[in-house]
């Protein structure tokens, strides 16, 4: 589990230095999916790499601490090793000339032996179904297919959690598709823990929890439900909540027992529940 | 894509004949006794050689002969310039003479030999780079350079760097093609008018180009990190492989030719 303890993050600049992120404290289980979400600006980039381990807090802790252990002796994130992070552009992520020579590039900074990286570059081939693209320049890939040698390269390493700053950002709809689903899987059949931060609604519904940042602080966390329930956490993050959701709300005015959903379906049901 | 196409020298054309499978490190040495053995010639016969040796080389590569005739191309233009130079001013017994122009025996030895010279210079960079991936001549120049590490030379490092900024030279002209495209639209005049006016027209070019390409940068630090990317420190590598017996033909052969350039020289 990833312990954030009163994470507080600033940086020095010409005009003084900033508050970025203030008294963050959250906690990320083992194999858990969480939605991060804020307005611009609101310090999800610069909390993403707190967790990844490629920044360090002003004041604060983030560590890795077992479940079961209720105080932490936590030892440091190791960048790569414990928190694998995709970020938006894939065409700044992807360094080597190939698709299987990048998805080795973090095995060779782990000094692994040449039978161990081939075994791993093979497995993150397939776990994103890229074997066929293996001999590939990035170049010659769709933005989603980079995206996914993105990730593989970052699972080659066999982090405990994956961490996507607005990866699917650049994507069309059914890459973006794509890439999430083959996300989930990932966190399904491998356990591994999934933050995501977004901007999309639909990514969001997908987890398990939620938590709102705004202006450096969390204003909001749990479960998306809750989380749209409460009307001022939603406001202050800039959220636009589900078709759905507000579709319910409307509802709400007339049956004020009407329950909140978040899709299509639930509100079809609750709908007809009503006749 | 319209800027890269069309240019041979520099390119991978992937196969698996012995000499693609052949250590890129030994390809490499070979290519630079060939060079130096070209480089040292005095006379055509003694390319006689090094001429065999590379031919041999591209038959067994099986890369088509097309390839490096494309290869030749661009050279072309050198080639009739350096022929015409020294066709029309070599001194020396004239066979030939109309006017001014007057072509002499010792002009053509000598237009013949430099021809000879570029085109088996091509042929040699064009073979060793056609059959030998990228990463591999990185990791084969990073070897090379190994022996330097003791005087303070990052090997590793410049083999990364040099890799790094092949995997970027399609997407940054990508990139400046879409940034032409996009002045252009806005109706910026490029590549028009005197030479001032061309040389502006480039600065709205080049400047997003540079901001674009520092902001690549930044994040490509941060991603080569996330992935446990530190300076200085060892690093395995996925590209391995020993010592073959093609190996040591390649090496033996590119050793004969060099002595057998150095044999014609001495019995002349
Ligand atoms: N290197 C820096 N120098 C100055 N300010 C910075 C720097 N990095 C981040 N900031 C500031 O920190 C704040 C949070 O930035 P961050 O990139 O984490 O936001 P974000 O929530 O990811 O925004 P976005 O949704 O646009 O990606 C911003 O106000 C930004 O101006
Ligand atoms: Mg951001």
């Amino acid at each position: 589990m990833i312990r954030l303890d009163k994470v507080s993050f600033s940086i020095e600049t010409s005009a003084g230095a900033v508050q970025v992120l203030r008294d963050i404290d959250l906690q990320f289980p083992d194999g858990s999916i969480t939605a991060i979400v804020g307005p611009n600006g609101s310090g999800k980039s610069t909390l993403a790499r707190l967790i990844s381990g490629l920044l360090c807090p002003s004041s604060g802790v983030v560590a890795l601490v077992d479940e079961g252990t209720a105080s932490p002796p936590g030892r440091r994130v190791c960048p790569g090793v414990d928190v694998g992070l995709v970020f938006q552009n894939p065409d700044n992520q992807l360094v080597a000339t190939t698709v299987e020579d990048d998805i080795a590039f973090g095995l060779e900074n782990l000094s692994l032996s040449h039978a161990e990286m081939v075994n791993r570059v093979d497995d993150a081939l397939d776990m994103l179904g890229l074997r066929e693209f293996r001999a590939y320049p990035p170049h010659r890939l769709s933005g989603g297919q980079k995206q996914k040698v993105a990730i593989a390269g970052v699972l080659a390493m066999k982090p405990a959690f994956l961490v996507l700053d607005e990866a699917t950002s650049l994507l069309d709809p059914s890459n973006r598709q794509e890439v999430m689903r083959a996300v989930f899987d990932l966190n399904r059949e491998l356990g591994i823990g999934v933050i995501v931060v977004t901007h999309l609604l639909d990514e969001v519904l997908g987890t398990s929890r939620m938590v709102v940042l705004a202006g450096g602080i969390v204003i909001a966390s749990g479960e998306p439900r809750d989380v749209f329930a409460a009307e001022d956490s939603v406001r202050c993050g800039g959220l636009v909540p589900p078709l759905s959701a507000r579709a319910s709300r409307l509802m709400q005015l007339r049956w004020p027992d009407f329950p909140l959903c978040l899709d299509v379906d639930e509100f079809v049901e609750a709908a007809c529940l009503l006749s | 894509m319209s800027f890269s196409q069309g240019f041979v020298l520099g390119q991978h054309y992937p196969g698996s004949s012995p000499v693609h499978r052949s250590s890129a490190l030994v390809k490499l040495i070979a290519t630079i006794i060939v060079m130096v053995t070209i480089f040292v010639a005095v006379n055509t016969s003694e390319y006689l050689p090094v001429a065999l040796f590379l031919l041999s080389g591209i038959m067994v590569s099986r890369i088509p002969a097309r390839f490096f005739l494309r290869g030749i191309k661009p050279i072309l233009f050198l080639i009739v310039l350096t022929v015409a130079v020294q066709i029309l001013f070599t001194p020396g017994d004239s066979i030939w003479r109309f006017g001014v122009v007057r072509v002499t025996s010792q002009g053509l030895v000598l237009a013949a030999f430099i021809t000879c010279r570029l085109v088996l210079l091509t042929l040699a960079s064009v073979l060793l780079t056609a059959s030998t991936s990228p990463i591999e001549l990185t990791d084969a120049i990073s070897d090379l350079l190994k022996p330097f590490r003791y005087i303070g030379l990052p090997s590793a490092e410049i083999a990364l760097v040099m890799s790094i900024a092949m995997r970027f030279v399609p997407t940054i002209l990508e990139e400046t093609e879409r940034i032409i495209r996009a002045q252009v639209s806005r109706g910026a005049r490029i590549g028009e008018g005197g030479l001032v006016a061309r040389m502006r027209s480039f600065i709205p070019i080049l400047v997003p180009l540079f901001v674009s390409s520092f902001r690549r940068a930044d994040d490509l630090a941060i991603a080569m990190e996330a992935r446990g990317f530190r300076v200085n420190q060892p690093r395995t590598r996925y590209h391995l492989r020993g010592f073959h017996a093609v190996d040591l033909v390649i090496l033996v052969f590119s050793l004969v030719t060099l002595g057998a350039a150095v044999l014609l020289r001495v019995w002349r």
